[in-house]
């Protein structure tokens, strides 16, 4: 939460985004209580329909469910499955882009490989 | 659901088409955000709209119902105007803010004393002081409490945000997100600070030299604009047979602002940067060709 | 239903202006009197303010059509109030303000009958629809105003400077109380004092088409910022 909005993606995938990095980092629990629509939307000053789009994105991926009357709580084994479901998108997000990158740039993948294991070394 | 329609509203000053064939639609409980340059025709929609002022063809329905003239419509609508100051010395500028509140208490069947009270408070005006006496921020409060003590069904506010500061922006976004969560009241706010309030409205309605533009779900319309930039000849390809608002030239260089139709891509294979657009940037490269 | 309140309202606060004037002006002259002073001072300010009630409530019926063209009519319909309310709220403004101040000379003629030595009871009559006739004009000039703006503004007042013109004269030519306050006028109001069956007609006839005028007008005002 309190993360800035940017321009470069739509706001709900970014709310959507936000409450799973809360749940990563433990600062929400599972089983408890997620803020609601409009507590986001006056959060983030955006539109709670918008806000409700992104928390949605969660229930349909079972990281969140809905209790009647009381609100969307996080739901059993959700750091699990935000977890894989990352590892899935790593390739997608990360490594397609840096092997573009690299191609541009001429780097050729021994290289690529060497930096990658320079900066596990580093680790 | 209710909804409040525009059937080929068009309105007419002498020989000046200042509204031509506009439909639309507003649907309850949305906030809508009313956009366009100076001049293209917001502050005469929304007075049409609210049956503040008659069109010269077409009608408004409320619910089914002709709104002009008519007492339940009219009930349901408040179209919060600017108060101008230069009305000055005999006109609405020369009331002081308690006695043009009282007007509206008399006149807005719904009227809500106690926020209005509340409101005044927050945003510590004077309710003694005159009107053509007063910064335009705080003639821009008026107005806004006017429109949220209403708690019309439908409420228009036009320029709300005039002459506030950013922090006083900020608290009236959050004033009409609390206002909307409890009632779910449907706004129509018209502004040029788009960059601010796109984030708030969840349509956005853009007016076009007195014509309807555009009437679209704000997520979903920034999802279908792009900028596109690189070499110009890779621009050129990777954008084909897309709509282009506005292309920038520099050099070898070459920037497209482009709006995807259902189903289009920009294509790939080409070495070119692609990014989102803010709202404010795209209704530029829309509106920007004008003069 | 809110038009009606509001003008109502207005009405209340052009009756209640006219009355602090009249008195204030009574005093006044009272105080700092013409030449030829009364011995008994209270009857010489009540006949006073009498006579600068009606004048007062003559002008003031006229001028405040003056004020809604700029102020009432503009905020009441940009709060949301029909036309056909607003156009009934003004015919009840005037209704009022007519009606108030000439119920109220009535009683005090009634109250002090000495008033009524040198002006017969009949001109109640005559000033009822004098004030009819006014507000007809007071109408139509709003109505001229609002159609082709400044020119109208300008109609009414020629009108306000000939009537004060008139009063003006009017003074420096008596001398007496009674004919100073309306000097040409009260000539004129005293020439007349056998209630005329044309001037009835007349005041009816022209404010009904003064009716006619103001609403056709209002049908189509424009509200502007």
């Amino acid at each position: 939460m309190n993360e800035i909005l940017t321009q470069e993606k739509s706001i709900y995938l970014q709310i959507s985004e936000m409450i799973e990095n809360d749940i990563l980092r433990d600062i929400i629990l599972e089983e408890e209580k997620v803020p609601s629509t409009n507590e986001l939307a006056k959060l983030y000053a955006i539109n709670p329909a918008t806000a409700a789009k992104g928390v949605n994105i969660l229930v349909d991926a079972a990281v969140l469910y809905k209790k009647r009357g009381i609100g969307m709580f996080v739901a059993k084994g959700a750091k699990e499955k935000i977890t894989e479901r990352r590892k899935k998108d790593f390739a997608a997000d990360y490594i397609k882009r840096l092997v573009e990158e690299a191609g541009s740039l001429g780097i050729t993948q021994e290289e690529i490989f060497a930096m990658i294991k320079g900066e596990y070394k580093n680790e | 659901m209710s909804k409040l329609e525009c059937r080929g509203i068009g309105k007419k000053y002498g020989k000046k088409e200042a509204l031509q064939q506009i439909d639309l639609t507003i649907e309850s409980g949305k906030i809508y955000g009313l956009i366009g340059r100076n001049g293209a025709g917001k502050t005469t929609l929304l007075s049409i709209m609210a049956a503040q002022n008659p069109a010269s063809q077409g009608m408004v329905m409320l619910d089914g119902e002709n709104i002009w003239e008519n007492q339940k419509a009219l009930g349901n609508i408040c179209f919060s105007r600017e108060i101008s100051p230069a009305s000055g010395k005999n006109g609405i500028g020369s009331l002081r803010i308690k006695e043009y509140l009282k007007a509206a208490a008399i006149y807005l069947p719904k009227w809500d004393a106690q926020m209005a009270g509340h409101l005044i408070e927050m945003f510590a005006l004077n309710p003694k002081q005159r009107m053509s006496k007063i910064s335009k921020g705080m003639l821009s409060m008026v107005t806004i409490i006017v429109a949220m003590a209403s708690k019309a069904e439908y409420t228009f506010l036009d320029e709300p945000v005039t002459g506030l500061d950013a922090v006083m922006r900020e608290r009236f976004y959050q004033i009409l997100l609390d206002e909307y969560a409890d009632t779910g009241r449907t706004f129509v706010i018209s502004t040029h600070i788009i960059e601010e309030a796109a984030n708030i409205f969840e349509e956005v309605i853009l007016l076009k030299k007195g014509c309807f533009f555009i009437k679209e779900n704000t997520q979903h319309l920034m999802e279908r604009a792009l900028h596109i930039s690189g070499r110009t000849e890779q621009v050129g390809e990777a954008v084909e047979g897309l709509v282009v608002c506005q292309e920038e030239i520099m050099g070898r260089s070459k920037g497209v602002t482009v709006l995807l139709e259902e189903g289009q891509t920009v294509k790939t294979g080409f070495e070119v940067t692609v990014q989102p657009v803010s709202l404010q940037n795209l209704f530029v490269a829309l509106c920007g060709k004008e003069d | 239903m809110g038009a009606i309140r509001y003008f109502a309202r207005k009405a209340e606060e052009v009756v209640g202006l006219l009355f602090a004037i009249s008195l204030a002006c009574g005093l006044f002259f009272t105080l700092f009197g013409a030449l030829e002073m009364r011995n008994n001072t209270i009857e010489y300010y009540i006949r006073t303010s009498f006579w600068y009630s009606i004048m007062m409530g003559a002008v003031m019926i006229f001028a405040m059509h003056l004020g809604n063209e700029q102020l009432n009519i503009p905020l009441s319909l940009s709060l949301g109030s029909r036309r056909k309310e607003v156009f009934w709220g003004i015919q009840n403004m005037n209704l009022l303000v007519i009606l108030q101040v000439t119920i109220f000379l009535i009683i005090i003629q009634i109250v002090f009958p000495f008033l009524t030595q040198e002006i017969p009871f009949s001109i109640n009559g005559l000033l009822l629809f004098g004030f009819l006739f006014l507000a007809g004009m007071g109408q139509i000039c709003s109505a001229v105003s609002i159609r082709f703006g400044g020119k109208g503004n300008i109609l009414f007042i020629a009108i306000i400077v000939v009537v004060v013109v008139n009063f003006v004269l009017g003074i420096l030519q008596g001398v007496s109380v009674e004919e100073n306050v309306f000097g040409f006028g009260v000539k004129v109001i005293w020439d007349a004092r056998g209630l005329n069956f044309l001037m009835i007609a007349g005041s009816v006839l022209l404010y009904a088409l003064s009716m006619w005028i103001f609403w056709k007008v209002l049908k189509r005002y424009e509200v502007r910022n």
